[in-house]
């Protein structure tokens, strides 16, 4: 039994998961070796290159040898807690990892004095960018349809249910624990449902508001990536939404005990859960890569050496936190990795991240209690 | 319209961007009434203070390049007018003495210097489209 559990944990969290601290490196803008501006064109050079390989090496090392420690725990003590904690402990590896490359990098720049004689250029777009007031809009009423639909449906059923209903479950879909019916134990999951769809939501918001960050050396196409980066990502988490959504309406219908499902459609459906929100993050990223890097366009521009995008790693603590009160930009695009973060110079930012990280939290609680 | 601005340059910020603005209407690339960014989001979009991009704005809506609406924000002036007035030659005469004396100094022709300002007004359309 656990070890199913064990190997739905390992192939659709863990592995991702170590695959992407490694490879991340490789889907990086070339004007930025591990959140540390650099020229377009040393971006091939084999000082750089061999801080792309350190990287690598390192973080696989010690991932694959940290990961073979905790699964061997995790099985020894048949305990998926173990498995969980591996991931923060895995995810402080990478970190490591990522901020002795990110300082080799900056001493590097130093020493080789890189951005000495070139034009440093922030160049912005006066034209909006077509407001994306498109059909995609509407699509946000399918979360919200799933959503009305469970919390109806459980209102509906909420007068038949007995004295007790089933509050966790195995994987195989068999109640190990019991809670009294009362309204928040019977709201708990459409409840989550309303948390996530508010925070996704709120997401695309952002992401429509996100800067747009414009490559100085090739203005015209860096836009367009970005551009259809967000698009893909709006996608992204629209899909995510419906399919956490639909999750939930199916653990709530077995809550309500309506349908009592065999293993296999457990382990389907766990997995349909999982996977889908995972794989389609690895996708989209090796699709988009960072600011859209990797997306093709077709645009002829006229190339000039001495220009580079500016040089602003001094706002940028381990090339991570972005901390400038002078930027009135809220959401800033990451140095490393693929995503937003926020300005810490600006309050609105700061109460912004306080209350996400606040609602992920609360709508958590209920899946780990 | 694309504004380059160039952060270790001589030239401060605000005037930089102010040049590309007038620049950018003179050679059409900003159409007459199309709207600019609003002052939060130019000031973001470059990361620069809100003080700055205010600056540029003020100084562009007291000149006549745009003007600045309390609904509908920050547009280029729909009706450019013309303002060739007695102050604004004298200054233009100031501003070339300068110039022109470097030119000169610097080995420049009297031909070199009216074909490079000839390229200048040959790329402003704007005038002869209405």
């Amino acid at each position: 039994m656990f070890l199913i559990v064990f190997l739905l944990y390992l192939i659709t969290i863990y592995i991702p998961l170590v695959l992407i601290g490694i490879f991340l490196p490789l889907l990086m803008k070339k004007t930025l070796l591990f959140g540390v501006v650099i020229p377009e064109e040393l971006s091939d050079r084999e000082e750089v290159v061999e801080i792309r390989k350190r990287y690598i090496r390192n973080s696989s090392i010690s991932a694959i040898f940290i990961s073979i420690v905790i699964n061997i725990f995790a099985i020894m003590f048949q305990s998926m807690d173990v498995l969980l904690m591996g991931i923060i402990v895995l995810i402080v590896l990478f970190g490591i990892n990522y901020v002795d490359v990110h300082k080799k990098a900056k001493t590097l720049k130093a020493e080789k004095k890189w951005t000495i004689d070139k034009k440093q250029m922030v160049v912005v777009n006066t034209s909006k960018p077509e407001e994306e007031k498109n059909s995609l809009s509407y699509y946000w009423g399918l979360p919200l349809l799933i959503m009305l639909f469970t919390f109806l449906f459980t209102f509906v059923q909420y007068s038949g249910l007995s004295e007790e209903i089933p509050h966790q479950f195995d994987i195989v879909g068999n109640p190990v624990s019991y809670r009294q019916t009362n309204f928040w134990n019977v709201f708990l999951l459409p409840l989550t449902q309303l948390g996530i769809s508010i925070t996704f939501y709120g997401v695309y918001k952002i992401l429509q508001k996100a800067k747009i960050s414009i490559q100085a050396r090739r203005p015209l196409a860096s836009f367009i990536q970005n551009q259809l980066a967000k698009k893909y990502w709006i996608v992204y988490i629209l899909i995510t939404n419906v399919v956490l959504n639909l999750y939930l309406a199916y653990i709530q219908l077995t809550v309500l005990e309506v349908i009592t499902p065999t293993t296999a459609v457990n382990v389907l459906i766990y997995g349909f859960g999982v996977a889908i929100p995972v794989i389609g993050a690895i996708y989209v990223s090796m699709k988009t890569g960072q600011s859209g890097n990797r997306i093709k366009v077709d645009v002829a521009e006229e190339v000039d050496d001495e220009i580079i995008d500016r040089d602003d790693d001094q706002h940028w603590k381990w090339g991570l936190f972005y901390y400038n009160p002078h930027d009135p930009t809220v959401f800033i695009e990451k140095r490393f990795g693929i995503g937003w973060t926020i300005n810490w110079g600006r309050p609105l930012g700061i109460v912004l991240v306080l209350g996400t990280i606040a609602i992920i939290m609360v709508s958590l609680i209920p899946l780990f209690r | 319209m694309f504004l380059h601005i160039q952060f270790d340059s001589e030239t401060p910020i605000y005037q930089q961007v102010k040049n590309q603005i007038i620049r950018g209407i003179a050679l059409g690339e900003l159409s007459l009434g199309e709207s600019l960014p609003s002052v939060r989001q130019l000031a973001s979009d470059i990361g620069i203070n809100l003080h700055t991009v205010n600056k540029v704005y003020n100084q562009l809506k007291l000149e006549g390049w745009v003007v600045i609406h309390r609904k509908s924000g920050v547009m280029v002036n729909p009706d450019l007018k013309a303002n060739k007035s007695p102050d604004y030659l004298a200054g233009l005469d100031t501003l070339l003495k300068n110039i022109t004396a470097e030119a000169y100094l610097n080995g420049v022709s009297r031909e070199e210097f009216i074909d490079f300002i000839q390229k200048n007004y040959d790329s402003y359309k704007i005038r002869e489209e209405k």
